[in-house]
């Protein structure tokens, strides 16, 4: 298994499982890397294309801002619990229009990725579902193990 | 929070086999872990006439018991894979187990298996077992499990 876990978060009730989780291993593990990320769907159309956006859209400034809020305060809550000196975290902000494969390409981008950790349903759709789509569709898509929390 | 007990459910695949590899890979990581290798054996609706000898009766439903032959090749399939587990396992407290569960649906069997006394295990599977077409990513055993169990659930694919 490579030490390099991803951990993807909406602030949502599984995913504060999912951190518990991944804090929990990379604390039995020697040397890790727990990557922290949060995807943002950019909103507001936008002419030209550019290197920052390549999606031909932008990101709200609210929700920038909201989502760095997120990933700063599940990277402080992670960083508390941490009792590995040997685990490094980091925080990394999205921007995709599919958030799975935001999260697939963002965890095999570098050829190692030891696992990625998820809730089961996040904040979007229906809470009768076990299984939400973001969820549903990373672990299709994945080529490495995917860990699925539940509340 | 990290569950004590690791299940993996095997049916000797090669998914079963990589989900076998990092089950022991994790234990070792998680320290005193138990490694519960199982693997179900899927028992076939019976149809009309229930006077026959080997009628398995569950939940009000009449199902034909597994064969003397099924019986021993479950046995030997889940003794090679905690044979597996156990040469990969390298932490000396982890313990390994195997069990041959006897079911209607695979599934279920699984779930219950891992919710069994109240405990939560982390269930690590393989993504598509010996049954099921290829191309699918995800089988239909790890697809009710993924959906249905209350516990963590690891997914493990293999590249072929």
């Amino acid at each position: 298994m490579n030490q390099r876990i991803l951990l993807a978060t909406d602030g949502s009730a599984s995913a504060r499982s999912a951190e518990a989780m991944a804090v929990n291993l990379c604390n039995h593990m020697g040397r890790c890397t727990l990557e922290v990320v949060t995807v943002i769907h950019p909103q507001v159309e936008k002419a030209a294309y550019s290197r920052a956006h390549p999606y031909g859209a932008y990101s709200s400034r609210a929700d920038v801002t909201e989502a760095e809020r997120l990933l700063s305060e599940v990277g402080d809550r992670i960083r508390a619990q941490l009792t590995n000196p040997e685990a490094k975290v980091y925080e990394q902000l999205l921007e995709h229009d599919s958030p799975a494969k935001a999260i697939v390409e963002e965890a095999e981008a570098t050829g190692e990725c030891g696992m990625i950790i998820l809730g089961a349903r996040g904040l979007g759709g229906f809470e009768s579902l076990a299984l939400g789509s973001v969820s549903s569709q990373v672990l299709h898509a994945a080529r490495c193990p995917v860990l699925i929390i539940k509340e | 929070m990290i569950p004590q007990t690791i299940l993996v459910p095997t049916d000797g695949s090669p998914g079963a086999q990589a989900a076998e590899s990092m089950a022991a890979e994790l234990a070792g990581v998680m320290g005193s872990a138990t490694v519960k290798v199982v693997h179900v054996i899927p028992m076939s609706c019976l149809y009309g006439d229930v006077s026959l000898e080997n009628v398995v009766q569950v939940k009000q439903v009449n199902y034909v018991a597994c064969t003397l032959d099924q019986r021993m090749g479950a046995d030997k399939l889940v003794a090679d894979a905690t044979a597996r587990v156990k040469a990969q396992v390298e932490s000396a407290k982890v313990n390994v187990v195997g069990k041959v569960l006897e079911s209607p649906s695979p599934a279920e069997a699984i779930m219950e298996e891992a919710h069994a006394d109240g405990t939560c295990s982390l269930i690590v599977m393989g993504s598509r077992g010996m049954g099921g077409f290829r191309r699918l990513a995800l089988g239909s055993v790890s697809n009710s499990v993924v959906h249905g169990a209350h516990c963590p659930v690891m997914i493990v694919k293999t590249d072929e």
